[in-house]
């Protein structure tokens, strides 16, 4: 997989880029306008992350540019506005996701799967991991042959931890994710210890081979046991 | 107190302090004149009789008042030399008043042929306490007249005069910073007027500037902190990936959570910054009950942990008209706070009506300062990590959408009610 980040921070680009190859991406990097537009102009991405206030001008002008190539990238915009018009804009102009800063690194991994799966496969798709196969589109849980009976929340923090399988997911980060944009309103995330609490105990009640680790903390962690 | 009571109450004192002393001097001015004049009443009826009595020895033999105004006594030399002409108030008893009625007498000395008599002359007076009584009652109508024309003047003057000036305060009344560019031009003639309309204008422009680069700064300072805070977040997590040590990585918690905590007051801010600028224009029908039943639920887990009870009471269903994103602002503001503001085995009920929701929950057994309830970074308990913006967010929204928030403090609850 291919990634491209359109970021004009360089601070922001060094962390986006060092967190996308752990996921063995490969990464390379777009600091303005027309540097973004010359490396689209060239190669074939399958993701772009794209800042929208970039030197030289807009970034959503590039998804203009996309969509005159007929290019099938998949494009998550990252922007410090939280603006419903760029959203809208961005969205209408082909975008698949459009993300705040600040933003988790474990959301934007998520957002990345996700509208990579999405513009991959194309119907019922089953993630495996260990023992676990997990089916994202009826929502439904096995380990061993045998369906895993999970409560909506509890799904949710399983396939967010998925998504960040062997990465460090924060307690914020799920919370947000889990419970909604709202909840990161709440002053404490403690809550979500409970919740993982059941998670774990209904994998390894069923014998899963993956576990939910505790980062000491800091949040949690999916691993094989 | 009114522009009309507050002058007549000055003018009504100083007008019965000059009006008395006025009174005192026109009475004992008046009394002299009257003292005046009867003794030179006197003086002239003394010369008359003395005149007579050279002719008519008749008028010697007239020893008594009886019919007359005089008497006249023999006296001897010694002390007929040694008396002067002598005035003096005296009274006598009437027939006609039944009473005794004060009268001036002249009390002198005269000779014929060598014999020395005594003559007392005396003139009916004025009766002092009907002179003052009479002065009185003048003096009495002549400040209620006053009054009254003072009044009615200045009733006309304030409606014709002052009327610029009411204006001026009735459209200051309904001014609102931030939304009125000012209280609109006025024909005004009157120079101090014109002065005061044209401060007040003054004051309004540069209240309203500095109102809107607040704002602007407020949103500004709130975008360029997005970036930095997420270079933080970011490296802080990637960092964490790194480490092993358990008390580095206790401490990278506890920075990032200090982080989100900045994070999440960033986007308070942002948010309420947007709702002034009314940056959320778009409604639909939002039905509440729907909306509170998916908040309920994504609220279990946080009321769970709090030990903490949720009910929801629908007494009907609830539509309102508004915008989605503000809709879940508010409702999720106002039931994360009946939950995290609350004590362990407590209640949250969400009652809903047709035009009303209202959250009620356990707490601490005190009312919240009604006055500072619903201002920026107000915090009723030591919560720490509490950013102190989500009710000013609440009040923001329901002034936006124009609802009606209150709270009150029953039965131990506090009670927070929105009405649509």
């Amino acid at each position: 997989m291919k990634v491209l980040i359109i970021e004009d921070e360089p601070q922001l680009r060094s962390a986006l880029k060092e967190s996308l190859l752990k996921e063995h991406y490969v990464v390379e990097e777009a600091a303005t306008y027309s540097d973004a537009s010359q490396k689209i102009w060239s190669y074939e991405y399958d993701c772009i992350l794209l800042d929208v206030m970039l030197p030289g001008g807009n970034g959503l002008k590039l998804l203009e540019e996309l969509k005159q190539m007929g290019k099938r990238s998949s494009v998550i915009i990252i922007s410090a506005k939280d603006s419903l018009d760029d959203k809208l804009t961005g969205l209408g102009l082909g975008a698949d996701d459009y993300l705040t800063k600040p933003f988790h690194i474990s959301e934007l991994n998520a957002r990345i799967k996700t509208v990579l799966r999405r513009n991959t496969y194309d119907g019922d798709e089953v993630i495996h991991y260990g023992n676990v196969q997990v089916n994202v589109t009826n929502r439904q849980v096995q380990v061993q042959g045998y369906s895993l009976d999970l409560h909506p929340k509890e799904f949710d923090s399983l396939n967010y931890f998925l998504l960040n399988k062997e990465r460090l997911v924060s307690k914020t980060s799920l919370a947000e994710h889990v419970w909604g944009d709202y909840v990161d309103q709440a002053n404490d995330f403690e809550f979500v210890y409970s919740q993982i609490k059941n998670l774990r105990k209904k994998l390894r009640d069923a014998k899963a081979s993956v576990e939910v680790q505790s980062v000491y903390g800091m949040g949690y962690k999916l691993t094989l046991q | 107190m009114s522009l009309l009571r507050y002058t007549l109450r000055y003018l009504s004192i100083s007008l019965i302090v000059v009006l008395t002393i006025w009174a005192a001097i026109f009475y004992f001015s008046m009394l002299d004149e009257v003292y005046d004049s009867l003794d030179d009443g006197l003086e002239n009826y003394k010369l008359l009789i003395i005149d007579r009595a050279q002719r008519d020895p008749a008028v010697l033999h007239h020893t008594s008042f009886q019919e007359g105004n005089y008497y006249v006594e023999p006296i001897s030399k010694e002390s007929a030399l040694a008396t002067k002409d002598f005035y003096r108030d005296s009274t006598i008893y009437t027939i006609n008043e039944k009473d005794f009625e004060p009268v001036r007498v002249l009390t002198t000395t005269f000779d014929v042929d060598d014999h020395y008599y005594k003559l007392t002359v005396m003139s009916s007076m004025v009766e002092e306490d009907d002179l003052i009584e009479d002065l009185f009652f003048a003096i009495v109508w002549l400040y209620v007249l006053l009054l009254l024309v003072i009044i009615l003047t200045h009733q006309y003057m304030l409606k014709i005069v002052w009327s610029p000036f009411f204006k001026m305060i009735d459209r200051l009344k309904a001014f609102r910073l931030g939304h009125d560019d000012g209280i609109g031009e006025m024909n005004v003639r009157v120079r101090e007027f014109k002065q005061l309309k044209q401060s007040v204008d003054m004051l309004i422009s540069s209240s309203n500037e500095a109102y809107h680069q607040q704002k602007v700064f407020i949103e500004n300072a709130a975008h360029e902190l997005q970036t930095p805070l997420a270079i933080g977040i970011n490296k802080l997590e990637l960092l964490a990936e790194r480490i092993e040590d358990e008390d580095v990585l206790m401490t990278i918690g506890q920075v990032n959570e200090e982080l989100l905590r900045l994070k999440r007051l960033n986007r308070s801010l942002l948010h309420l910054s947007k709702i002034e600028n009314s940056q959320f224009d778009e409604v639909e029908d939002v039905n509440i009950n729907e909306l509170l039943k998916e908040h309920l639920d994504d609220f279990t887990a946080l009321a769970e942990f709090n030990e903490v009870e949720l009910r929801m009471i629908e007494h009907e269903e609830c539509v309102v008209r508004m915008n989605l994103d503000l809709a879940k602002m508010l409702t999720t503001n106002l039931l994360k706070n009946a939950i995290i503001h609350n004590v362990k085995g407590g209640v949250v009920e969400v009652i809903i009506d047709r035009y009303s929701l209202q959250f009620i929950n356990t707490g601490v057994g005190e009312s919240l300062d009604v006055s500072r309830l619903f201002k920026r970074f107000y915090k009723g308990d030591n919560n720490v990590g509490n950013t102190g913006l989500g009710l000013s967010i609440v009040k923001a929204i329901a002034a936006y959408c124009k609802f009606e928030i209150g709270y009150r403090f029953l039965n131990n609850t506090h009670q927070f009610t929105l009405r649509f």
